[in-house]
């Protein structure tokens, strides 16, 4: 007996030879130039976005960067598999679409068969559930009516409408379909921050009354990011909402270094707990990169060279944007202006618990 | 540990004949599986080395030949290297259930009774935020089982366990896909054989 437990502990050791981890550091990659990612699946296995020179993208750590056709690439399903973005149809018009397979997309075309384009513009999607059923996004029904929408199989393209005269967006839903954020014009000509709850619209409230557009939400639409929280301040700020707590307001001030432009500070992705939120402050390209980690702000050039990465964005003209977070809040992906064109990266974050 | 060496002398006062049933609970150890296709800028993706355990039973027709019933688990990481550092990019669980016939050499009252084995089955592959997915594969592998008492031993063995991905013609490298034809491994492991 004892010498079978002998060798059951020898086998025991031999099976605890340990791998390695280098989960409890911060990770931070280039993508070739070109290459801007929109949204990150499958933890880091669909890194979704546009080609600087037109159509969209999936790039994987296998595949490489595969061009899918298409006009862009927009959002990605959480398990990788649904790739939803913007695709002509046949007439030329601009459609918001889902990725079928190669360079073939399926049109979701606009509010009614009968919807007018405007320009070459019927629809443009902007975002997708983590399944990859619910694509929303900004529908046209000619130049006078541009409305939020949300689509999905059973429902089609569904007019989120506007409480008043002017236009609205979807930018965003939550991962589990039902909360729907984006902005509606106010009467200044304002993009004010909205949400639909089952198709009804709410306005988002911050310190000064109208905040800036919401750009994403978590899981459940509990958590809702956006920007502009507050434009009667000349410090900008980036916002978040819950029940809670309402609209709080997260000021974001340039660095000295940067040009003096009139910034606007934006939260554009969010993990499910909120504890990662990516974004920039951005003045159209000029930007710069910020992420926010349990509520405290870093420009994430900073944040790389002091997590192990002293020339992260050496030569680059400037970070851009962090525009996906993944639901576990670990994978970043974004793009900004490099040495030569624009160019995407990638940032994991050390596991939660090592963070 | 009593209760066990009471199991064991009662499974012990069985006949000779009957003895026929193995159980074996498994620990193990598989290694690495490199991934031959990576993007531009990726030096190295590799499903990691990892402790296996499971368990397995066999029932033996005769002295020399059976056949097993197998279950491995094996939790490990999928990770990444590039210049700028090697990254785990997600924990990944893989679950094998398999069918094996089995060679036995030697008489059966010898203690030390090495063995040849291969066979068939399933791996499935999961890891948060990815779709589950499972392939065909098969095994062919040796090992030798030492039994210093008739109802109790030891078994030792290394087996190599390929999964047929056939993958390598796709065109969305999915993350259990890996865009290539067969996930190749290696196991080496044993465990107590309890004969019944």
């Amino acid at each position: 007996m004892k010498r079978v437990l002998l060798v059951l502990v020898v086998l025991l050791a031999a099976g605890s030879i340990g791998a390695r981890a280098d989960d409890d550091k911060v990770f931070f990659m280039e993508l070739p130039p070109g290459v801007l990612p929109a949204d990150v699946g499958a933890n880091l296995f669909a890194v979704v976005g546009s080609f600087f020179s037109g159509q969209a993208f999936y790039w994987m750590p296998t595949g490489g960067t595969r061009n899918i056709g298409g006009r862009s690439g927009i959002a990605v399903s959480r398990d990788g598999r649904t790739i939803v973005g913007n695709a002509l149809d046949a007439r030329g018009l601009e459609n918001a679409a889902i990725w079928q397979s190669g360079t073939e997309w399926r049109l979701l075309g606009s509010f009614s068969r009968d919807a007018q384009p405007c320009d070459q513009l019927l629809s443009s999607s902007y975002g997708t559930s983590e399944d990859g059923r619910v694509v929303v996004g900004l529908g046209w029904d000619t130049c006078r009516l541009a409305h939020a929408f949300r689509w999905e199989e059973s429902t089609g393209m569904v007019d989120l409408g506007s409480t008043n005269a002017n236009s609205s967006r979807a930018n965003n839903v939550s991962g589990n379909g039902q909360i729907v954020v984006g902005w509606q014009e106010a009467a200044i000509g304002f993009r004010q921050g909205a949400r639909w709850v089952q198709l009804r619209q709410e306005l988002f409230r911050g310190p000064s009354g109208m905040v800036g557009e919401a750009f994403a939400a978590n899981r459940d639409g509990t958590i809702v990011v956006g920007g502009n929280c507050d434009p009667t301040t000349p410090v900008t700020s980036a916002w978040v909402w819950t029940a809670n707590q309402g609209v709080v307001c997260f000021p974001v001030r340039p660095l000295p270094s940067f040009p003096n432009v009139p910034y606007t500070a934006n939260m554009l992705a969010t993990s499910d707990d909120g504890r990662v939120i990516g974004g920039a402050l951005s003045f159209g390209l000029e930007s710069e990169s910020v992420i926010w980690l349990n509520g405290q702000t870093h420009f994430l050039k900073q944040f790389l060279r002091d997590n192990g990465y002293p020339d992260a964005f050496a030569r680059w003209k400037n970070t851009g944007f962090v525009t996906g977070v993944s639901g576990d809040g670990r994978t970043l992906v974004g793009y900004g202006a490099g040495p030569r064109t624009f160019q995407g990266f990638v940032v994991l974050l050390p596991q939660r618990g090592s963070r | 540990m009593r209760p066990l060496m009471t199991i064991v002398l009662l499974l012990g006062s069985a006949p000779a004949l009957a003895q026929s049933w193995e159980l074996t609970p498994l620990v193990g150890y598989t290694s690495a599986a490199p991934i031959t296709r990576t993007a531009d800028g990726v030096e190295d993706i590799t499903l990691d080395r990892g402790v296996t355990v499971g368990v397995q039973t066999a029932y033996f027709f005769s002295p020399h030949i059976g056949l097993e019933a197998q279950w491995t688990h094996q939790t490990t990481k999928l990770s990444m290297t590039t210049a700028t550092g090697s990254p785990d990019l997600f924990t990944t669980w893989t679950e094998e259930v398999g069918g094996n016939l089995v060679y036995q050499f030697g008489a059966a009252a010898r203690p030390l009774r090495p063995f040849v084995f291969g066979g068939v089955g399933i791996t499935s592959f999961s890891a948060p935020d990815v779709a589950a997915q499972t392939k065909f594969s098969w095994t062919v592998g040796a090992g030798v089982k030492w039994f210093p008492e008739p109802v109790l031993g030891v078994e030792v063995r290394g087996r190599y366990k390929p999964t047929e991905l056939q993958d390598s013609s796709s065109t969305f490298c999915n993350p259990f896909g890996f865009c290539q034809s067969t996930l190749n491994r290696f196991e080496l492991g044993g465990g107590v054989v309890v004969r019944f």
